[in-house]
């Protein structure tokens, strides 16, 4: 099959992922315009639903918490991305709050030729629930998958 | 987000808590009663007496299959505020089930719960922070899972987390152990229980002292005797339960300062902000209606308003069980490991089986009521 090069490519980002480097290598070899996405995982709360001991302030300091943490995971990987990049390429960052994969797979609907995402995924609770096959289900764009441990 | 106001909020949890209340309904009307009349091996009743499926693992066992199956792994936008109220459900159990106890009673049982759990939440403690030093595991791990499996599981994680500064990442590793350590030792205890004929104190105190999660031990009990009465395993092994919860808050902040001793950076908080933050509140409402219980106000023994409160809290339990089954993801408890899975094995291990010994040796068959 033959396929364009991409002109526009949407990077899932994860704060130690492989998949950086490689979503940049192929927007410099394609001169394409990368777009980086960063899911800030917003279900914690739900993760936590077993948890009926603790007094909604010590669940609030938990959830509170996990959101600095998130938000600090994704300035480290945007930064890693922009140190990689350089100036070379031109870079949208976006910042989402949700469930990873819904809130991704709205974002590929939004017309990219690629999208770039580690395999399995790592962003948030995706560490262990691993949707990847949720993700590419009748996916609007093709998916590169690069494995998070090369 | 959309504010949807109080009576759009209550709107909002009718279908879940629809489906949670009419699954329990059909569990006790139908199912309980189908499975009691079924002969296996010779014995009426196989499935309950020996697999101890009664109302209550049932009850869980159908909240895993509609998130697993039905729901496909995760609990769907028109149920989730009903399945919230989960907590709630739950909470409301426990402090009705101060009801159960006399002051004296909590007394007499209290204090050697308190020491058996005291030993074990230490005990616990110590042997993660043992065995993180010769697995070279970092501390922050070491200190939610010492909190996770010497305390009470997902709730001491919580607690712990933001003063150890835990990745998240190894949080949720962590909560997916305990969890599958739990649901294993759920299904498996009250079997065990009647195979080594244990008396309902002793699988009480032996439950609520090796289970690492709170309202495991809750359904283990009840698994194993599901009625609610003084006297039963729920009784005992809530009493263990309300020791372990009290003591949340000074084994965080035990475990936050074996933290800091080790990251000079990490932020200092007192005792005082700990106990206050951490502190269970619910657990005084369990002591309020144990006091009620001890002034004669909730009827005597055998009185309508004790007979009718009981059956409510077998609805509540049920309901807030069904719940928390729901709750149980198998993709996230599957996706559990590395160390913190090591960890969590070996520390729960021993000290389910540690506890089981102990018992056995030093417990007595009967109690305090």
């Amino acid at each position: 099959m033959v396929t364009a090069a991409p002109k526009k490519i949407l990077l899932l980002l994860d704060e130690d992922s492989p998949v950086t480097a490689e979503a940049v290598r192929i927007a410099q070899e394609n001169s394409a315009q990368l777009t980086a996405l960063f899911v800030l995982d917003a279900t914690w709360n739900d993760y936590v639903g077993h948890d009926w001991l603790s007094g909604s302030g010590s669940r609030a300091d938990f959830i509170d918490y996990v959101q600095q943490e998130e938000e600090k995971s994704a300035e480290k990987a945007f930064s890693r991305l922009k140190n990689l990049a350089g100036e070379a390429i031109e870079i949208q960052c976006i910042t989402k709050v949700g469930n990873v994969v819904e809130q991704t797979r709205q974002e590929m609907e939004k017309g990219y030729d690629l999208l770039v995402a580690s395999n399995p995924l790592r962003r948030g609770l995706e560490r262990i629930r691993g949707n990847l096959a949720a993700l590419c289900e009748k996916a609007p764009c093709r998916i590169l998958l690069v494995p998070a441990d090369i | 987000m959309e504010d949807k106001g109080l009576l759009g909020k209550i709107i909002a949890i009718i279908p879940g808590l629809a489906l949670m209340v009419g699954t329990l309904a059909v569990l006790r009307m139908y199912v309980v009663p189908w499975l009691g009349g079924i002969t296996l091996f010779g014995i009426k009743g196989w499935p309950v007496q020996v697999l101890s499926l009664n109302y209550i693992l049932l009850s869980i066992i159908a909240g895993m299959l509609f998130r697993n199956l039905l729901f496909g792994g995760k609990i769907p936008g028109w149920a989730d505020a009903g399945f919230r109220t989960t907590r709630l459900f739950i909470k409301t159990g426990v402090i009705m089930l101060g009801s159960l106890y006399t002051l004296q009673s909590l007394l007499k049982l209290g204090i050697s719960a308190a020491l058996l759990i005291m030993a074990f939440v230490f005990g616990t403690v110590f042997l993660i922070m043992w065995l993180s030093k010769l697995w070279k595991v970092d501390r922050s791990v070491a200190a939610v899972m010492a909190a996770a499996c010497g305390v009470c599981g997902v709730s001491a994680a919580v607690a712990a987390a933001p003063g150890v500064r835990a990745r998240p990442v190894d949080l949720a590793l962590a909560i997916a152990t305990i969890l599958g350590f739990g649901i294993v030792t759920m299904f498996i205890s009250p079997f065990i229980g009647k195979a080594l004929n244990l008396s309902d104190l002793q699988y009480g105190a032996w439950v609520g002292t090796g289970i690492l999660n709170s309202g495991q031990v809750l359904a283990t009990c009840l698994a194993f005797n599901p009625v609610i009465a003084p006297g039963t395993a729920v009784a005992y092994g809530e009493v263990w339960n309300v020791v372990r919860v009290i003591s949340i808050p000074f084994v965080v902040f035990a475990i936050t300062v074996w933290y800091w001793k080790g990251e000079g950076e990490a932020e200092r908080i007192s005792l005082k902000e700990i106990l206050i933050s951490k502190f269970p509140i619910f657990v005084l409402g369990f002591f309020g209606m144990t006091a009620l219980s001890s002034l004669g106000m909730l009827g005597a023994e055998g009185s309508e308003t004790l007979h009718f409160l009981r059956d409510c809290m077998q609805w509540i339990f049920g309901i807030g069980l069904v719940g928390q089954g729901a709750y149980i993801d198998f993709r996230e408890i599957k996706a559990a490991g590395g160390k913190p899975l090591r960890l969590g094995l070996t520390a729960g291990m021993a000290k389910y089986v540690l506890a089981l010994i102990v018992i056995m040796l030093f417990m007595p068959k009967t109690g305090a009521f």
